[in-house]
């Protein structure tokens, strides 16, 4: 009877045991033997090589012990394997205190979300920059900050706090310094070859070349990540060939002139997301997203400090062929360098699109073929000033160049596009526009240069839409005044319509420069 | 005509003198131009795979567990063969056709370069195709190697010639199937 109830508790153990990853192996940059089973940390491996360059099963995972700083054997490191799309391989940072030296801290501390700056109950003891930080309860994975400065009560972080608890009176576990492969940012690289679904934790990275090559990678994650370069013309993350999927997330770039570039010329079609990355410049020129052709990024809250030169960005697109980056929350700091940088005006048909310019919430901006200077100089932006009595909380200052046409569908500047939930009732629908100076306008657009256009369901059946366009036409040589296109429409079915602002008149003399009312008027 | 004469015995003389030290000033002057003009930078050297195949079933036992093999389960040596196999075809496919035609990679770094405004030169060129071919290479031997550790421990395990009972039971199972595996020991 003893023996089955001890059986029945031991079978229990089992059935609520944490669910645990793949096959876990350990890391000591410090302390570790390459000619151990690296299977706990009393037998951990010395380094990445070991981990990197050995044959790896899908769903691996590495830890690293913190505060190592000799995690490379001198060479670069080849990844070998491949993990799979529901089982990446993984290196990662002691997350979990897998060695017994975290600690938490002696103070407590008031946070504020969104800001770097957090302040001690006391003298801060027990954190140092470089230590990783995040409040008692939270995801560490998810919520750890790693410290840039500790002064008195002040600690900073290098980026802001997004975790959830906030006010003061708060704890903070410590664990230490991310550990470091090629500390002295020697002429090493990273390369993955066709390596697919990788995860990328907590770690510094170091070269004197570029510092982590990824080709045709398929999926790679990194997070909590330190990339470092030697303040040369340095690649901090290269990628290169087909298809690479790069999730980048709470990462710093320090010392490198290009953070991710995927301008080869031999095509990259790489798809980026980005969220909360520092890069923090050195050389002259220096780019954080340097974007090749048919690239896609979608980046939120990236800071840029020590931007210069005349072809720097935060967003540089440079490549012919299409590609599209859009940014929110966007800011430079101690920088004279541009936040984007369209390159190829001329020839491609890239786009940026940044929200919240410079942090400024509500200030939008565009940038591509239709900008007329290549830097900092967007075709469409946020206005705050030049408003309609009655109408939107902002307008769009639009500034063609010579791009803009007739000639093509491509020449034609797509200004805005509202979807509409319609019924089945006629719809007139003005959109109010006003030139910024008559002195800018030689000859008015002509209706096929300026119009607004509806996408109506068009059967009473069916998903198929007919497209109608205004005919009238904006004097902006007559005056400065507000003036509307008009249009009426009745849809067949209720259901979504696109209510579009197209504008391809090819820039004069004078600057064209004029203000679309955000907020257009339905009246039925 | 005398005076001539006197003149070309004078000449005569002082060459048989001094024709060792002529001849041979102008084979070093022709060698030395020779080698300066051969003399450049070496092209750098780069890693290559540090690896002696092994001959014998104990030699073999004791190689691929440099790769951790003895702690993996069967399954997983299975899976794992089949991954790095495929993977070792595809660079194998990739690096055979830049062995056969090189200068198609040649083509590729130079426009690269040319690209991002580095201005391509033959040297730098050169260097760089010998840096990727080398990368490729040790890719394809790594990969190689790792082949052959993953189906020499398969055979290992299957002749009896190893037993990775004790290997197994000394790892922490980390999923419901490792866990089952381990149930079987």
């Amino acid at each position: 009877m003893k023996k089955l109830i001890f059986a029945t508790i031991l079978f229990s153990l089992f059935l609520i045991a944490p669910k645990a990853q793949a096959a876990t192996y350990y890391i000591d940059c410090t302390s570790g033997d390459n000619a151990q089973a690296g299977t706990s940390t009393g037998t951990a491996w010395l380094d990445f090589d070991q981990y990197g360059e050995t044959a790896r099963s899908a769903g691996d995972i590495a830890v690293v012990r913190r505060d190592g700083i000799n995690c490379d054997n001198g060479t670069d490191l080849t990844i070998l394997s491949d993990g799979t799309l529901t089982n990446p391989i993984t290196m990662e940072s002691d997350y979990d205190n897998a060695w017994g030296d975290f600690a938490s801290s002696s103070q407590t501390y008031t946070i504020t979300r969104g800001q770097k700056e957090m302040t001690a109950s006391a003298t801060i003891t027990g954190i140092a920059s470089g230590s990783w930080i995040y409040v008692t309860g939270e995801d560490q994975r998810v919520w750890s900050y790693e410290v840039a400065s500790v002064a008195g009560t002040a600690l900073k972080l290098y980026l802001p706090y997004k975790g959830g608890p906030i006010g003061a009176g708060l704890t903070l576990n410590v664990m230490g310094v991310a550990p470091k492969w090629n500390n002295n940012r020697a002429n090493l690289s990273v390369t993955y070859n066709t390596d697919e679904y990788w995860k990328l934790q907590g770690i510094y990275w170091g070269s004197g070349d570029t510092v982590m090559s990824l080709q045709r990678m398929g999926y790679m994650e990194i997070k909590n990540t330190i990339i470092a370069g030697d303040g040369g013309n340095i690649t901090g993350l290269l990628l290169v060939g087909k298809e690479t999927v790069l999730g980048i997330y709470k990462t710093r770039f320090i010392d490198v002139s290009f953070g991710i570039n995927t301008d080869t010329g031999s095509g990259t079609r790489a798809n980026i997301m980005a969220d909360d990355l520092y890069f923090k410049f050195v050389a002259n020129n220096s780019v954080a997203f340097n974007i090749g052709s048919d690239t896609t990024v979608r980046a939120r809250d990236i800071e840029a400090d020590g931007l210069a030169g005349a072809s720097s960005g935060v967003f540089k697109e440079v490549s012919i062929g299409t590609s599209d980056a859009r940014g929110r929350n966007i800011t430079t700091v101690n920088s004279t360098g541009f936040l984007a940088y369209a390159n190829s005006i001329t020839t491609n048909t890239g786009n940026i699109r940044i929200e919240d310019y410079q942090s400024v919430v509500g200030d939008n901006r565009q940038f591509s073929k239709f900008s007329t200077v290549k830097g900092d100089t967007p075709f469409l932006q946020s206005s705050f000033s030049t408003l309609r009595s009655g109408g939107g909380a902002t307008s769009i200052e639009v500034n063609p160049n010579t791009n803009v046409g007739t000639t093509w569908g491509v020449m034609n500047m797509k200004i805005f596009e509202y979807p509409i939930y319609l019924d089945t009732t006629k719809t007139t629908f003005d959109v109010y526009l006003r030139a910024s100076a008559t002195a800018d306008w030689s000859v008015d657009p002509t209706a096929s240069e300026l119009w607004i256009e509806i996408d109506v369901l068009a059967s009473v059946s069916g998903a198929f839409r007919y497209t109608k366009k205004s005919t009238n036409t904006i004097s902006f040589t007559g005056g400065t005044t507000w003036q509307n296109l008009t249009l009426s429409a009745t849809a067949s079915q209720s259901g979504m319509a696109y209510l579009k602002l197209f504008y391809a008149k090819t820039k004069e003399a004078g600057s064209n420069e004029f203000y679309v009312d955000i907020a257009p008027v339905f009246t039925q | 005509m005398n005076t001539i004469k006197k003149i070309y015995r004078y000449i005569k003389d002082k060459l048989h003198r001094f024709w060792h030290w002529i001849f041979g000033g102008a084979v070093l002057a022709v060698a030395t131009m020779a080698v300066l003009g051969a003399v450049q930078t070496p092209l750098p050297t780069y890693s290559e795979l540090n690896w002696v195949r092994p001959n014998t079933n104990a030699d073999w036992k004791i190689d691929v567990e440099k790769e951790g093999l003895n702690t993996r389960y069967d399954y997983q040596l299975v899976e794992m063969d089949a991954s790095h196999e495929a993977k070792l075809l595809e660079e194998k496919k990739e690096y055979d056709l830049y062995v056969r035609y090189p200068d198609k990679l040649r083509g590729e770094i130079w426009v690269e370069l040319d690209y991002q405004g580095l201005n391509p030169t033959s040297r730098s060129v050169e260097t760089l195709f010998t840096e990727r071919m080398a990368e490729k290479k040790l890719s394809v031997d790594m990969l190689n190697r790792a082949v052959e550790r993953i189906t020499n421990e398969m055979r290992l395990r299957a002749s009896n010639f190893v037993d990775r009972t004790q290997d197994l039971r000394a790892t922490k199972p980390s999923t419901e199937r490792e866990r089952t595996e381990r149930a079987k020991l």
